[in-house]
Order: structure tokens, then sequence, then C-alpha cells
């Protein structure tokens, strides 16, 4: 554990923790919207931003993608931060006006008028979308492309993706939700692709998940079969019980079931 | 070849090959330079190599790299008088032969003429070399990049077989911190701390990376380094590779620069030939292979991270550094990023020493060396000067010097062209304007007047250049090539660009200079690479040196420079035109009209503001408006 100071109080840190996780852990409240606990930083969005002093040294930087270190001291709302902090969110409105996230941060730090000119855009191109898909879904179903302000977050070509297996974690993670997805009773519409649900091996009742989707997590982890994936909550819920009234009446062992 | 098996071999392949040299051998070296070929070195080449077979001359022909001076291209120099001339064309070429190598009868017409009408024979007398101090570029004029054994006889190689024969790695990195060499690719970071910090790290593959990845528009100097002595490059890569003890080196190159890929490529392959590279080199157990990588042509894969991305086949986008690229950089693999000039410095520095490299240039390195900044920097020096082209000066030369001297000036002074300010540092860098032209130019100087040393582009402004333009053109460009990761950057160019695209179309705002401050500042601050975090300098420096121009577009219309096409009408004086038609000949769109000898009248409908009618006239009869007084002049 490494002792780190934010806003004079001190915090107690793993030493592979950043600024930013070490700080929410502490209960404190740091604007971030590139960031989500099951991804690496990334420093999208500039959101986060903090002052650092560490060896004698005081510079702004973001909280995500600073490590923290023995000694260091952390503020987090000196008017300097606070001022870039609006002008980065100022940024971000202004090209998508209508997000009710955006809208809150603003109020919080007293942004009210945007001077700069107004776009109709509803992605604040944080890159959580792509990110997900490619290091936890394992799917890299979409990338970021085009450069500079014209830079989209979109299956290849913008078609509708060959690799996609419509796990929905995309639209899940999007802090403005700004991609269309539908979850539906049977299926899942998503990045104009429509996947059937696959069903419940014992009821036929449609599972949470795809078939693509399943088949992908069996390829990535051994560990995960079929009996354990393809089997609804309800019916699931109902082997145990039996499996247990088994157990209890004395037909079933635990040697008999192999565990 | 036979691959050479030990020091001692090279050494005497060094002295063998120098034997061989005739100082007063009569040599004609043709520069076949980008430059150069771009105004046709390649016939004049050619023809050369004709004409002296059917002349059957004992005369030596070297094709040799970018000789510097762009301007006054296809150049030639003959040795071993050392006679230049300038824009040779290919009909020159029989009496050049005839003349000047029978005979040695000089040639005026084709010497160089400067503005006052003086003209020079010898290359070392031109004011544009007078004042160089040739290190990187030494061999650039006189060696064929083509073949190593040109290279190998001046000395080349001579770095690492001294080295091999018994330096250890700290003795070579504690020559290269001693000599106070710095990055030349723009942050100035001294080499040798870079390559120490990186051969601490024990028990790890390691890379060298050679940066190529030259972009900022109007600089050109590593590529003429690699077109015109490669193997000096591969040379300082060797000696860093040797020094932090890595394996493998890459050479990240824009694939725009195909001459550049080419004779690289072939330099490597003969280095490999001759056993300078691959498996242990000279007998020392010292293995080292150089692969060349070349960019797709984004300006932002200059960026270390970045660079690494493309060269691991990511897309180039900058990534976040948990450690220093000398801890964890390519392949998460401590590594050695340093530009081209800074190789190609390297060799220098070991064959002649500590002191000879620190006697020229700025401050005292022997404690610190961030002291100063030592050696010689490149410029390409561009824009509205009368000589264009690569210049090698030691630091710390003035920028008057650089401009007036070895530039010559500004072009057209006699129509009243005077100095405004110089670009310094590519996109990244500011201008510098005229009350600080004797300052010093090095590293630290330039930061502290706010722009940068950069990868060395210099380009010239004239009293009709807007430098609201100036910051527009640069801030389009970055909004162009930045990757559009960080807000910041991505969305503070974009608010840039649209607020001084609306100044120079006279639609200013009266609070867009404080919306032009907020922007900058938070990018600066707030930016993920140093793309983002220096790319408001243009805006930053112009508004520094240059407010008024700013307040003049936005609160009278009016553009000081006479530059914006919206803010300026032409307009002929009545007093001064004599009727000559000139213009009328040359305007694009046929707005102007009247009879010969007499006052001639632009047609305010079809003019389209080029500028065309005044740069041709002659008596200066065209009077560009802006401002009040358009309606002043012209309101009917």
């Amino acid at each position: 554990m490494v002792k780190i100071k934010i806003n004079d109080k001190i915090v107690q840190a793993h030493k592979w923790e950043t600024v930013l996780q070490a700080a929410k852990r502490a209960g404190f409240e740091i604007p971030a919207l590139c960031y989500h606990p099951s991804l690496k930083a990334d420093g999208f969005c500039r959101l986060c931003l903090v002052e650092v002093t560490k060896g004698g040294k005081t510079k702004i930087d973001t909280a995500c993608t600073v490590p923290v270190k023995e000694g260091m001291e952390v503020n987090l709302d000196t008017p300097e931060v606070v001022k870039h902090r609006k002008n980065i969110l100022e940024m971000l409105i202004a090209q998508v006006p209508d997000s009710p996230v955006l809208t809150e941060l603003a109020a919080k730090d007293g942004l009210k008028d945007v001077k700069l000119a107004k776009g109709e855009d509803v992605c604040i191109k944080c890159g959580l979308c792509v990110r997900i898909c490619r290091e936890r879904i394992g799917a890299d179903a979409l990338a970021m492309q085009g450069r500079g302000p014209d830079v989209t977050f979109t299956p290849p070509f913008g078609e509708a993706p060959e690799s996609c297996v419509g796990c929905g974690a995309c639209a899940f993670i999007c802090p403005v939700q700004c991609i269309d997805y539908e979850n539906n009773f049977a299926d899942i519409k998503i990045w104009g692709k429509t996947f059937e649900k696959a069903v419940c091996s014992e009821c036929g009742m449609p599972l949470e998940h795809t078939s693509e989707h399943i088949e992908l997590m069996k390829s990535r982890h051994e560990i995960i079969k079929d009996e354990d994936v393809l089997v609804c909550e309800k019916c699931s819920r109902k082997n145990t019980l039996e499996t247990m009234k088994n157990i209890v009446d004395g037909q079933l062992t635990f040697k008999k079931l192999g565990r | 070849m036979a691959k050479l098996k030990s020091p001692q071999e090279l050494d005497s392949l060094i002295k063998e090959l120098e034997s061989k040299l005739d100082p007063e051998q009569k040599k004609i070296s043709i520069c076949q330079g980008t430059g150069c070929l771009a105004s046709g070195a390649d016939k004049v080449g050619k023809t050369f190599v004709d004409e002296i077979k059917k002349r059957k001359l004992d005369v030596k022909l070297i094709h040799t790299g970018c000789h510097g001076f762009c301007e006054r291209g296809p150049l030639v120099v003959i040795h071993p008088e050392g006679i230049m001339y300038q824009r040779v064309k290919e009909k020159d070429i029989p009496e050049i032969l005839d003349k000047t190598i029978k005979n040695g009868e000089v040639l005026k017409k084709h010497l160089y003429k400067d503005t006052q009408g003086n003209r020079y024979e010898k290359e070392q007398d031109v004011p544009f070399y007078k004042d160089q101090k040739r290190i990187v570029f030494a061999l650039n004029g006189h060696i064929d990049p083509t073949r190593i054994e040109d290279y190998i006889s001046n000395q080349g190689y001579g770095a690492i077989s001294k080295i091999l024969a018994g330096w250890k790695p700290e003795k070579v990195i504690d020559t290269i911190i001693k000599s106070g060499l710095r990055g030349r690719g723009g942050a100035g970071f001294p080499a040798g701390i870079k390559w120490q910090s990186c051969a601490k790290q024990k028990n790890s593959k390691k890379y060298v990376v050679c940066n190529a990845d030259e972009g900022d528009p109007g600089a050109f100097m590593d590529r003429s380094i690699m077109e015109g002595n490669p193997h000096s490059v591969i040379e300082g890569m060797l000696t860093g590779a040797f020094a932090v003890g890595a394996d493998e080196g890459y050479i990240y190159i824009r694939n725009e620069y195909p001459l550049a890929v080419e004779r690289l490529q072939a330099a490597l392959k003969q280095a490999h030939e001759y056993g300078l590279l691959g498996e242990n080199i000279l007998g020392s157990g010292f293995n080292f292979e150089i692969k060349v990588n070349r960019g797709g042509g984004a300006f932002v894969c200059g960026e270390s991270t970045a660079l690494m991305q493309s060269i691991e086949g990511k897309v180039g986008r900058p990534r976040v550094k948990w450690q220093h690229t000398v801890k964890k950089g390519l392949w998460q693999k401590p590594t050695v990023i340093n530009n081209v000039e800074t190789w190609a410095n390297v060799p220098a520095i070991l064959n002649r020493g500590i002191d000879w490299f620190t006697s020229i240039g700025t401050g005292d390195v022997t404690d610190n060396p961030w002291g100063g900044s030592k050696g010689t920097k490149i410029f390409s020096l561009v824009g509205k000067v009368n000589n264009t082209g690569l210049v090698e000066v030691p630091m710390g030369m003035t920028l008057r010097k650089l401009v007036f001297d070895i530039g010559g000036g500004i072009k057209n002074s006699k129509k009243g062209r005077k100095f405004k300010a110089v670009q310094t540092g590519g996109p990244s860098g500011g201008c510098i304007p005229e009350k600080f032209l004797d300052n010093p130019i090095d590293f630290d100087e330039l930061e502290k007047l706010g722009s940068m040393m950069g990868s060395g582009g210099m380009i010239v402004m004239d009293n009709r250049t807007c430098m609201v333009q100036v910051a527009r053109y640069f801030v389009d460009f970055l909004k162009e090539e930045s990757c559009g990761k960080c807000t910041p950057c991505r969305e503070g160019l974009r608010g840039m660009s649209e607020i001084l695209n609306r100044i120079v179309r006279g639609k200013g705002r009266s609070g867009d200079i404080d919306l032009l401050y907020n922007l900058a500042t938070t990018m600066e601050t707030a930016s993920f690479c140093n793309l983002g975090k220096t790319a408001a300098n243009p805006v930053l420096s112009t508004l520094k040196y240059f407010m008024d121009e700013y307040k003049a577009h936005i609160d009278n219309k009016e553009c000081p420079a006479r530059e914006c096409g919206d803010l300026i009408k032409f307009q002929v004086d009545k007093d001064n035109c004599t009727g000559c038609t000139l213009c009328a000949k040359n305007c694009p769109t046929e707005a102007i009209s009247g009879e010969r000898k007499k006052v001639h009248h632009i047609d305010q409908h079809k003019c389209v503001q080029c500028g065309v009618c005044d740069d041709v006239c002659n008596f200066n009869a065209i009077n560009i408006l802006s401002g009040p007084e358009i309606n002043q002049k012209l309101g009917e």
C-alpha cells in the first residue's frame, strides 16, 4: 500500500491503482466519461483532470492515467482544474447538445452558455464501445475510424459487422446511450443486424445471450460448458432444487454427481 | 566482397580506400536530391554520363545527395577547384565539359549571382554556404549515397570500429552525455541521458528506433540526410544499439519519401554484405539488425507512442505511457527513439571527440546536459527568402544572420517587401517577430520566445503575409492530422479552425480572441499527447506578437497584410498606371480593361482577388484596399 493525499485527506492506495481508482474508493467524486473499472484506462475524454504534485513538480493531468506514488498530493478542484474541465465540457456539449449526462455535469460545474458553434452529434467519442468489444468481449467488431473531428466509432466500413455477436455490451457501456439496441423477447437488434437468442435446452424459452455470443464465450473460456449456459434461469433453479432433493433423499451422492 | 571480421580489418579497409582518393582528381558532383531532381537533375546527370563518354574525358562523376541550395537546382560542383554551377540545364553540359573541364575556363553565366549582382565562383564563397558549418551534411555533396565505399573512404564506420575494438557501452554513453547532444526531433531531450536510462534496464530484449516520420510542412532535412548519406544514420543506430544493448532496430520512415526508402534499403544491404550489420559484427559478438518500416502518412505517427503503435501493426494513435519508453516502449520492451539527425550526429561525435563537439554551439554542458545546445542544427529555410534550401549552422546563430546573410534577405525587396516574422518548429512551433531577429537560435531561446526548435522548419514571412492566415493554415493542418482521440485536441482544433476561418472572412466577433485564448490554454494543459499540447502554439504566438492584426480583422474588417481575399479589393492607381496592358493580359478572369497607354480599370464584380495584377505590375500601379478604405475609395 502507498499513502497519497487527496484534497488534504490521507488515502491508502494499492500500488497498482491509478489516482482515479484510489480517489473513487476513498469516496471522492471525479467526473469521467471514458473510464470503466473493467477496462484499461486510455485517456480519451480528459474530464478527470486533477492537479498532481509529485517529486516537487505540480502539473495538471488526467486522474485515470496517473499511477499512484508514495507521497503524491492530489487536488481535485483547484480553479485551474475547474476552468479546464469546464472548457472540455463545453467542447463536448457543443457537439452533443442533447445529452442529459453532459447537462448534469455542466450544471455541477456552473457551465451556462456555450460559446462554441453547435453540432448535432450524439456520440461523445469516449471509445468505450470499441474498447469493451475488443478487451472484454473479444469480438473486435467495432473500430475507431477517421481522424480529427471526423472520428467515428463504427463497425468496419459502417456496414453490419461480421464479427459482432449481438452481446449488447457496447450499448450497455455507452455513457450517453447513443447506440441503437433492441432487446426483444426472442432476438437482439444491434448495428443493423438481428441476432436470435439461444434457447433453453430444457424448456425452449429464449435465453439472455445470443447463440453467437455463447459460442464466442465458449471459445474464449474452456471452463464454460453448454450445460452451464444453455439453461434458462428457471430451469437452472429447478435442476438445482431437484439435485438437492435427491441428495437429501439419499438417491444421489456427490460421488455419483462426479464432483 | 568479403565480410569484415574484425575492427582491424575495417580500419585497414578505411585506410586503403582513403589512400585511393586523389585530392587532385577532377570530379563533377551532381546533386540528385529530391529538390534538384524536381528541377531536372535526373536528365542532367544522365546527359553528363553520355557526354563524358563521348569525349572520353578523365573525370569522375558523382551523383550525390542534396547539397542544400535547392532554390538554385540542379546544382553541379566541379572539384578540386570547387566551382559551383547552378540551374544547369541539359543543353549547357557540352559547353561546361569543353570549356571548364578541358580548359579550366569558368563560365560566368552559370555562377550564382546575389541580389546585388555579385557573382561567386567557388561553392565555399557563396553566401548561402559561407557561414554554414556542416557536420551531418559534411559528406552530402561529396559521396555517392548508393556506394558504401564512398562513405567508408571518408572515415565512415570508423566510429563503430573504434567502439567495437574494446570500448565499454558505458564509455559510449558517457561520451554522448558529455557531448551535450540533444534530440533533434523537437523536444531537445539529451540523447545520452535517454540511452543511459535504457541501458539500465537489465535482462530484456531492447530496441532502437529511428524516427524518420518527418511531416512538418516545409521541413525536409531528415529526408536529405537519408537520401544523401544513409550510412551515417545506420552507423549512429549501430552505436546506439551497442551502447544500450539492443539487437534490433527500426527505421520508421514516411512512404512519401520513396527515394529515401530506396537508398536506405540499398545502404542496409551493403552494410550487411560488409558484415557491418547482422550477427557477430566485426567479430565482436555484437548482433544488430535494422528493419525499415514505412509509415502511411499520418502526421501523428511522429509522436513516439503513435509511432510504436504503428510499428506494432496497430492504428497509429498515441497510447497511454504508463512507463517511459526507455522502460516499456516497442512491444513493451525498453526502447530508444531518436530522430534521423540525432543518429547522424553520433558518428561524428565519436570520431572527433567531445571537446570538438562542445566547442560548437551555446551554453555549458559539462555538468548539465540541459545547460546548452551543442553542435549544429539543420534548418530548412523556406518561404519569402531569396535562398531557400537546407542550411546547417552552429547553434546560437542569430535569426538575422540566418535569414539575411545565408538566406539572402527577403524576396522582392525591390517591391517593398519587408521581413515580418519567421515561423519555426512546424505546426507545433510559433512565429517570431522582427524584434527578436538578433536573438541566438537554440533549444532554450526559441522556447522562451514561445516557439520551439521542432524538427527545424523555418518559414520566413514578409509584410504581405497575414498572420491570421498563418495561424489558420496550421490549425487547419493539425485539425486534419489530429488523431481525434482526446477531446481538447479534437474539439479545440475544430473550434479554433471555425473561429479563425470566420475571422479571415471578415465575420469575426468581439469575443473571438478570448475564446481562442480559452481553447488554447485548455489544449495546452489537457491534451493527450504533444501534438495537442503544442497545437495551440501557432495561435498563441501570433496572438502574442500580432494582436493588432487580429483586431484589425475583427474590428475594422481590414487585413493589414492585404492577403485575405474576402477583405481586400484591387484598384488601379491612376497616377502610376502607364497603360502597359500587362495586368489585363495576365488577369485570369478578364476583370481588367483599358486601352494601351491609358489608365486601366478593374471590374470589381469579376475580380477574384488573386493578386496576379499586383505581381506583374512594374509601375507599382495596383493599390490593394482593405477595411474602411474600400468604401472611401471605391464607394460609388
